[in-house]
């Protein structure tokens, strides 16, 4: 189970043609707690190589779609689709093996665990020699060599790979866990609240890094708070009201007080056939 | 746990459906009413098959007699036994037998028997009221020490290097008088031994607890070749034992235990050179020849309460390792206790040094 | 190979200059004290030094140390603490001491020994996983549980006397007790796997962030079962080293062990919070541990010292590790 990801920089063009079938895509998802309805009705599409954004008010769903595309959570009705065929995706090990990579700020580390350690963990490269295989060895050489050539490409820059990571900044720490998703070649990035909680320089730091994924052939979904922060590197918002998709924005074509407007409603959601088009092209 | 106190019980209900098998209540009421009834409280420690022959062989002569008998564990608690004692009182005992390993309890324990007036027969650890029967532990631990005296006299001339106690400080005034009563014993065959071939450790009581505290004594000693060990029992002897087969100094070291659990059986470590059986299976027949007949007859004896001056004393039997093999084991012994004519002692029967 | 020790530095970039206690910071201490007790118990008595302090000492590490393997793996990997060890320990030095009674091989009785240790084990993560239970509580429980067992199964048992087995207890090879270099062995294999294998690594990261390490599809049901069989089997070598090595026993001899044991975890840098100890230092420790009663004899206290200091030590070490884990919160 070696990470298959090419270092090399994709040399199509950063924003996908239109048209292009949607890396991934969820249609008319639900989901409810009891009597709670977390989502009602939600759909939404990443094209490859994009950075899609996913805001709304607290309890609008996000959070709850986000646990979805995971396989945290399972979705009542509706259905996702992986480069334009369907999956099902029961828990967290269904999403990564479909290449879909969740990046929780506080979940993502093992404290007392070196960077190049937390990098690989779960799929260490076992030792090259079959008898150090035998005994489960693994390959830490290799570990480190990769991960130091990830975290260069990605220009994340940490104190050392050997160290333990508990002395990192929260910066550090998430560009970390966002290079691991690099490493193990996963197509699609989905990251919750990528800044929160830092500071001005380290999320400068983590904004390069996400806007530089798409030239690893990645796709990404961010979910944020700020709004600024995503017109600044998201290619499309799509907004999320009262456990709805309301609507999708090309954000070179429009601004931050339509979102905010889309947001709290006053701004009315986009008609029905509006959104099919954006989330089913022809 | 539950076990031992389910045998009580289980009959107590044996008992009771004998009266109602018998039909006529009245009649068999009034004859249970009359019956002796002994109450036996055994000590309930796991650790020594003895506790529960305690109770076996004070059954069996109990049956003998005609009388009722009930048996309750005091679960090696102090807790239980005070519960225990209520039910006897509860159940009309009229006299009561027991083996409590807490002795802090007892005075608490008299408190309760007094109001009812019921005699206590207690077995090795004395309190004011209670019948003592037991063993003579000083006479124990000087016939003991005697006896290793005489080999460390023959072998050593009355020069050993040292001479090591394996204390059992939890046990008391009974340690004070085994160990302590073991090392005057020696001192009567050979009173020449300078203190400071006196040493001791705390071993209590176990050979395996007591081993790394006996290994660091002797690494502290570290020329002493000829070793002597006396101790509160086999196993604290048997702890100092194999520490100087640890540390490569078994040569020369003999021991003299107490209470014989380690001289019998197949495991009798070659440097366990004796020890002293008090046969505490056989305490019932003391007990009920001396104190408890009397009292069934209607004629308490006089209190005798102290280890000094014992309502009976039990007899202590120093044995060497060869004459301890010729001893049967404890099923054994029971079984051929409970076969010899009534009031004849386990010490009569077994004791190869009478 | 400082970077297999998990945890060992404050990073490189932060130049916050606090002393750090884990890792190779308690080993430092520890030898520290180590070095210093032998040097004042030397200074009292030149004749500490001496084969025989040495015997005395490395026989009470062998069964310590082996105990505290187990015990490092269970907190590693953030399972706190295996209270069973009493009862495990004597449970297999019990089924030693009886098949060899009855003449069984010794290879065989070797191996099914480690076998009833491998299920015990088995019973405590099968309770701990599928009761969705604390391990300290439920093997408190089992603990308590097994020691009544034990004291219904037998009252004293002890490995014949006069077998090669026992031979082999007694003994020294090279001038140390046979029964310490298995010890040694166990300590330095599992010390090198743990850090450098996919299955410790795993055990690591369940210690250190068991929501990280699910996140990562390591399984914790898989870690938790490992990691006490792991811990059962320890207590069976233990125990077949302590069969061959004591005298007669009792259900409740190997009560003693704990508190020595945990103390020889903490002290080797096991954070009780998991995720982070180096096995290797658990030489240091145990050794460091089992010097004390020892060099206390030699200053002539008695064994009511003993007691008091190894439990000023064990405080000491919840104290350190109560530092550690505070030092790392940011």
């Amino acid at each position: 189970m070696h990470p298959t990801a090419s270092l090399s920089p994709v040399t199509a063009s950063p924003v996908a043609a239109a048209g292009d079938a949607p890396v991934l895509e969820a249609q008319h998802v639900e989901r409810r707690f009891g009597a709670v309805v977390a989502i009602a009705d939600a759909s939404v599409a990443l094209r490859r190589h994009e950075v899609l954004g996913l805001v709304g008010d607290n309890g609008a769903g996000k959070s709850t779609l986000l646990k979805i595309l995971s396989g945290v959570l399972q979705a009542d009705a509706g259905r996702i689709l992986l480069e334009g065929s369907e999956i099902h995706i029961r828990r967290a090990q269904d999403a990564m093996e479909a290449g879909i990579e969740t990046v929780y700020q506080d979940l993502a580390l093992v404290d007392t665990m070196s960077a190049y350690q937390n990098v690989y963990l779960g799929r260490e490269p076992l030792a090259k020699s079959p008898l150090l295989r035998l005994f489960n060895l693994v390959d830490d050489r290799a570990m480190r060599k990769r991960s130091r050539e990830v975290l260069d490409a990605l220009s994340v820059k940490i104190p050392s790979i050997n160290v333990s990571v508990k002395g990192m900044s929260g910066g550090q720490r998430q560009c970390l866990a966002i290079a691991r998703a690099i490493l193990w070649g996963r197509k699609i990035v989905i990251l919750d609240e990528p800044t929160a909680a830092l500071g001005v320089r380290e999320t400068a730091q983590v904004l390069d890094v996400i806007r530089d994924l798409r030239k690893h052939d990645v796709s990404v979904i961010v979910v944020s708070h700020n709004m600024a922060q995503l017109m600044e590197i998201a290619d499309r918002i799509t907004v999320m009201r009262l456990g709805r998709t309301v609507a999708t924005r090309v954000v070179k074509d429009t601004q931050v007080s339509e979102i905010v407007g889309l947001i709290t409603g006053a701004i009315g959601a986009d008609p029905e056939e509006e959104t099919r088009r954006v989330t089913t092209p022809a | 746990m539950e076990g031992q106190t389910r045998s009580p019980f289980r009959s107590l209900a044996v008992a009771a459906a004998a009266t109602t098998v018998l039909g006529a209540g009245y009649a068999t009421d009034a004859a249970a009413q009359d019956k002796f009834k002994l109450g036996m409280a055994v000590g309930g420690n796991p650790c020594c098959e003895w506790m529960k022959a305690q109770g076996d062989v004070a059954r069996a002569i109990a049956e003998q007699r005609g009388w009722d008998y009930i048996e309750l564990s005091n679960n090696d608690d102090a807790a239980t036994a005070l519960k225990n004692a209520g039910i006897f009182i509860q159940e009309g005992a009229d006299a009561v037998i027991q083996f409590n390993g807490q002795p802090s309890a007892n005075p608490a324990l008299a408190q309760r028997f007094a109001p009812a007036n019921i005699p206590v027969v207690t077995y090795d650890i004395a309190q004011p009221g209670f019948y003592f029967v037991g063993i003579d532990n000083l006479a124990a631990g000087l016939a003991g020490g005697e006896a290793l005296g005489n080999i460390i006299k023959e072998k050593w001339n009355c020069e050993p290097d040292l001479v090591i106690s394996a204390e059992g400080a939890a046990a008391g005034i009974v340690n004070e008088w085994r160990t302590g009563g073991m090392r005057d014993g020696l001192k009567k065959v050979c009173p020449d031994i300078p203190a400071e071939k006196w040493v001791s450790f705390e071993s209590q009581g176990q050979a395996t607890v007591g081993l790394p505290a006996a290994r660091d004594l002797l690494a502290a000693h570290p020329d002493a070749k000829k070793m002597a060990v006396v101790g509160l029992n086999d196993g604290g002897v048997l702890a100092a034992i194999n520490a100087a087969e640890q540390l490569g100094r078994a040569d020369e070291i003999i021991g003299w235990g107490q209470d014989g659990a380690f001289i019998t059986g197949d495991n009798v470590n070659p440097h366990l050179a004796g020890s002293v059986f008090y046969f505490l299976e056989g305490y019932a027949v003391y007990a009920i020849r001396d104190v408890i007949d009397a009292i069934a007859a209607g004629n308490p004896p006089p209190m005798k309460d102290t280890a000094g001056d014992p309502a009976s004393r039990v007899e202590p039997c120093p044995v060497s390792a060869e004459e301890a093999a010729k001893v049967p084991d404890m099923p054994e012994r029971v079984k051929l206790l409970l076969e010899a004519p009534p009031g004849t002692t386990a010490y009569e029967l077994f004791c190869p040094n009478k | 190979m400082a970077e297999h020790a998990i945890g060992h530095a404050a990073p490189a970039g932060r130049p916050g200059m606090r002393f750090r206690l884990d890792g190779w910071g308690t080993a430092a201490v520890v030898a520290l004290a180590w070095v210093a007790l032998v040097a004042i118990s030397a200074i009292n008595r030149p004749d500490f030094v001496s084969h025989q302090t040495v015997l005395a000492i490395t026989f009470t590490m062998s069964i310590v140390g082996v105990l505290a393997v187990g015990q490092a793996l269970v907190g590693v990997s953030g399972g706190f603490l295996d209270l069973s060890q009493p009862t495990s320990l004597i449970l297999t030095a019990l089924v030693a001491s009886r098949l060899l009674a009855l003449g069984l091989d010794l290879v065989l009785a070797i191996l099914v020994t480690l076998s009833v240790g491998a299920a015990w084990g088995l019973l405590n993560a099968l309770i701990i996983v599928y009761g969705k239970l604390n391990p300290v509580i439920v093997t408190l429980a089992t603990n308590f549980i097994g020691l009544a067992a034990l004291f219904l199964l037998f009252a004293i048992a002890e490995a014949p006397i006069d077998s090669a087995f026992r031979a082999f207890g007694r003994s020294s090879f090279l001038g140390l007790p046979n029964i310490w270099w298995p010890m040694v062995a166990l300590v330095l294999v599992v010390g090198f796997l743990l850090p450098r294998t996919r299955y410790g690594r795993h055990a690591i990261a369940v210690g250190g962030n068991r929501f990280a390490a699910q996140a990562r599809g390591i399984s914790l049901r898989a870690t938790r079962f490992a990691i006490f069989i792991a811990s059962g089997v320890c207590a069976a070598i233990a125990g077949l080293l302590f069969a061959a090595s004591s005298g007669p026993f009792t259900p409740a001899s190997g009560t003693v062990y704990l508190l020595p044991v945990i103390a020889a975890s903490i002290l080797a840098g096991v954070s009780l919070g998991g995720g982070r100890g180096n096995i290797w230092l658990i030489l240091l420790s145990v050794g460091f541990l089992s010097t004390v009663p020892t060099a206390l004899v030699f200053f002539g206290l008695t064994s009511d010292w003993q007691a008091i200091f190894q439990g000023a030590i064990l405080i000491v070490a919840v104290a350190i590790d109560g530092y550690r884990e505070k030092s790392v919160a940011r």
